[in-house]
């Protein structure tokens, strides 16, 4: 092969090489594009940025806490009045850092206006989605999260508020961490049995108003997780009723029920358990007749009503209560609130 | 006689006039009000400057944008309701002769809590965006529906006033069923569907403002271009005909009109009873019986009527908002059983 062969060659190839460097550069600047085209919100509108908001308004707690999880939270100016976590963002309200906007369904379209946010994240309820429409109309950079119903829509939110943010690292990072340890559960609870379980809501407003997680909730998602099955069939939320307990199906070995003190006693529990068993609906139950209720307040009920990133600890507190002779010496307490993490030492 | 219905008339319209300059600046007043309170609150200074900023800038800062986007629609929409209500008030009352009867009876208002429940528990089956228009249309279709039942139930049934009555009470009776049976098995809309039948002005907005304004301010104007005509028919059919109306047909007209503009009233606040009731009434008390000065009268004070009962529904008890409905029956009943001891002697319905 001559020189001026090896040359031709040579160049060809630099010509090639060349052509793939520009190729993969565009590429890269479209998929960048692609990239910085903002975020898709639950109404299906696409929001785009100029610039990184520096200033955000969330309106419901369980975003509060994606947002912090994000690394966020230093950004947030304005949050629902029932947003008490991190502590943290309680103590910014206190000092009046943090303005309130009023509660999370229900939120106040003038004092979000007001804080003149760069972003402002709303969840898709009835209210919600009023007050979205007329910030919208106002020209506010509005976001409309979608509806948390099951842990998708978790991961979808995250996306959506990260990319507003224009950062879908940390999200990424946020979201393998979240699927990481559902999975650890998964793979624990796969060693444990099948109880049926009851996640009950509503305790302390009467024993007829008792509702519970039934299927396509993340509530249901958590009970599959933990190898468990759904005493609740239906979709949704349900109240309970006593033909829905009479089934062998409904009727569950174990209930953690949510209650919305931030304190709870013995006397408590008591009370609670004296109201069951005194309850011709519901003292039927093997639950309540093998006193495997338990009750979590506090921050423990917090994280198993938030779906929010936190739905962690909850699937792995879950486990722990559905199939505790997975847990070496582990005996679940009847009734457990903030500090609920403490019963993960040794055993995670 | 003459000379005494000639007094009687001058008296009247000189009634009118104060009613309307009282009345505007009442209205005025109540603007800036509205404007200046709120959760976020403001004086009237700043209301003021933010006004005028507005006008030449456009809205800019955190409290022009609030009163721009968010009060300023809000009072507007209070104004044009109240004033259609109680144009439609005044025209069922005229038309079916007889004082209890409000824009609600041929069953407008059963008809619109209807739709607006079918469209609020459907809704997953639209988008987020069209279901903001969904329920409206859905209100708006149903009191349209509810109508023409008790049209066709009134007509078959030998086409008087009081066939309308009977209609309009069964046909609302029925949609007041199927709405509750509809609320009973969607537990979870519950709330919406309460919110649409208690009556509230939170969803008003610039866009709605508009789809209902212009056909509010047409439809009222052309009642008042029927007021004379008004008057012939309270004299009774005989004489009507004698001046060359042909009654039946006015009648429908003005029913259909009147139900027409009570549908587009309901369609984007819900239901708020009592102001098309008992404004013309009042009207009547202070300016007569003549349509001519009863409609302009209803119209001044049903808007201020309204006006207020949102103001104190807003700010009773900030954050939450009270329903506009029972705040307008709470300050209705004093100011009208005031006027009623103060003028109820002279007055015959």
């Amino acid at each position: 092969m001559n020189l001026d062969s090896r040359q031709k060659i040579v160049a060809t190839l630099a010509v090639i090489v060349a052509v793939m460097m520009v190729g993969s550069y565009v590429f890269v600047l479209s998929t960048e594009a692609e990239e910085y085209e903002g975020a898709v919100d639950a109404m299906g509108n696409r929001l785009t940025f100029d610039s990184v908001p520096d200033t955000i308004v969330s309106t419901a707690p369980s975003v509060t806490e994606s947002i912090h999880a994000l690394g966020y939270e230093s950004k947030l100016v304005g949050v629902s009045q029932n947003c008490d976590y991190p502590q943290s963002v309680s103590d910014r309200i206190d000092d009046e850092e943090l303005k309130a906007v009023g509660p999370y369904n229900k939120p106040n379209k003038e004092e979000i206006m007001d804080l003149e946010a760069d972003v402002v994240f709303i969840t898709n309820t009835a209210d919600g989605t009023e007050v979205y429409n007329h910030l919208k109309n106002a020209e506010e950079k509005v976001v409309l999260l979608h509806q948390e119903e099951t842990i998708q829509d978790i991961y979808l939110n995250l996306i959506v508020i990260a990319k507003s943010m224009q950062d879908e690292d940390s999200t990424a990072d946020v979201q393998q961490d979240m699927a990481q340890t559902f999975n650890e559960v998964s793979e624990r609870a796969a060693d444990g049995g099948n109880p049926k379980v009851m996640l009950n809501l509503g305790f302390g407003w009467g024993m007829e108003s008792v509702f519970s997680f039934g299927s396509n909730t993340f509530g249901d998602d958590v009970v599959q997780m933990v190898n468990g099955t759904n005493a609740v069939e239906a979709s949704g939320f349900n109240v309970i009723t006593e033909e829905m307990l009479g089934t062998d199906k409904g009727n569950p070995d174990i209930i953690i029920a949510m209650v919305q003190d931030v304190e709870f006693t013995q006397s408590d529990y008591d009370y609670y358990m004296s109201q069951l068993q005194g309850d011709p609906m519901w003292s039927n139950t093997t639950a309540v007749q093998n006193e495997d209720v338990y009750f979590f307040y506090d921050r423990a009920a917090s994280i198993s009503q938030r779906a929010s990133v936190d739905l962690t600890d909850f699937a792995m507190l879950s486990l722990m209560y559905t199939q505790p002779q997975l847990f070496e010496d582990f005996t679940p307490p009847k009734y457990i609130g903030n500090d609920y993490a403490d019963l993960f030492d040794g055993h995670w | 006689m003459k000379e005494k219905n000639d007094s009687l008339a001058s008296a009247g319209k000189a009634r009118l006039l104060m009613l309307i300059l009282i009345g505007s600046f009442a209205l005025f007043s109540i603007f800036l009000i509205s404007l200046a309170f709120g959760p976020v609150k403001m004086s009237l200074s700043e209301v003021w400057g933010a006004i005028v900023n507005i006008i030449v800038n456009g809205p800019q800062t955190g409290y022009e944008r609030i009163i721009y986007y968010l009060r300023m629609p809000r009072v507007l929409g209070t104004f044009l309701i109240g004033m259609g209500l109680s144009v439609a008030g005044a025209v069922f009352q005229a038309i079916i002769r007889n004082p209890l009867v409000d824009p609600y009876i041929t069953g407008v208002s059963s008809g619109a809590g209807f739709g607006a429940t079918i469209a609020i528990t459907t809704t997953v089956a639209f988008t987020a965006t069209q279901s903001l228009y969904i329920i409206p249309i859905g209100a708006f279709i149903g009191g349209l529906l509810s109508f023409g039942l008790t049209f066709m139930i009134a007509e078959g049934s030998g086409g008087r006033a009081i066939n309308y009555v009977l209609g309009g009470v069964i046909v609302g009776m029925g949609f007041g069923a199927l709405t509750t049976l509809f609320m009973m098995l969607s537990d979870d809309r519950v709330h919406q569907i309460l919110f649409f039948l208690f009556g509230s002005f939170t969803g008003i907005n610039w866009n709605n403002l508009w789809i209902i304004a212009v056909p509010i301010l047409i439809m009222s104007l052309v009642v008042l271009l029927y007021a004379r005509e008004l008057n012939v028919i309270l004299l009774g059919e005989e004489q009507a005909k004698q001046l060359g109306i042909n009654v039946r047909r006015f009648n429908i007209f003005m029913l259909v009109l009147a139900s027409l503009l009570t549908a587009f009233c309901v369609a984007f606040v819900g239901i708020i009873g009592f102001v098309g009731l008992i404004v013309p009434h009042a009207a009547r008390m202070v300016v007569g019986g003549d349509h001519r000065l009863l409609l302009p009268g209803s119209m001044v004070l049903g808007a201020l009527l309204m006006s207020v009962a949102d103001l104190i529904a807003k700010l009773a008890y900030v954050p939450v908002e009270l329903p506009v409905g029972a705040i307008m029956t709470l300050i209705g009943v004093p100011f009208f059983a005031y006027l009623l001891m103060r003028r109820g002697k002279e007055y015959a319905a």
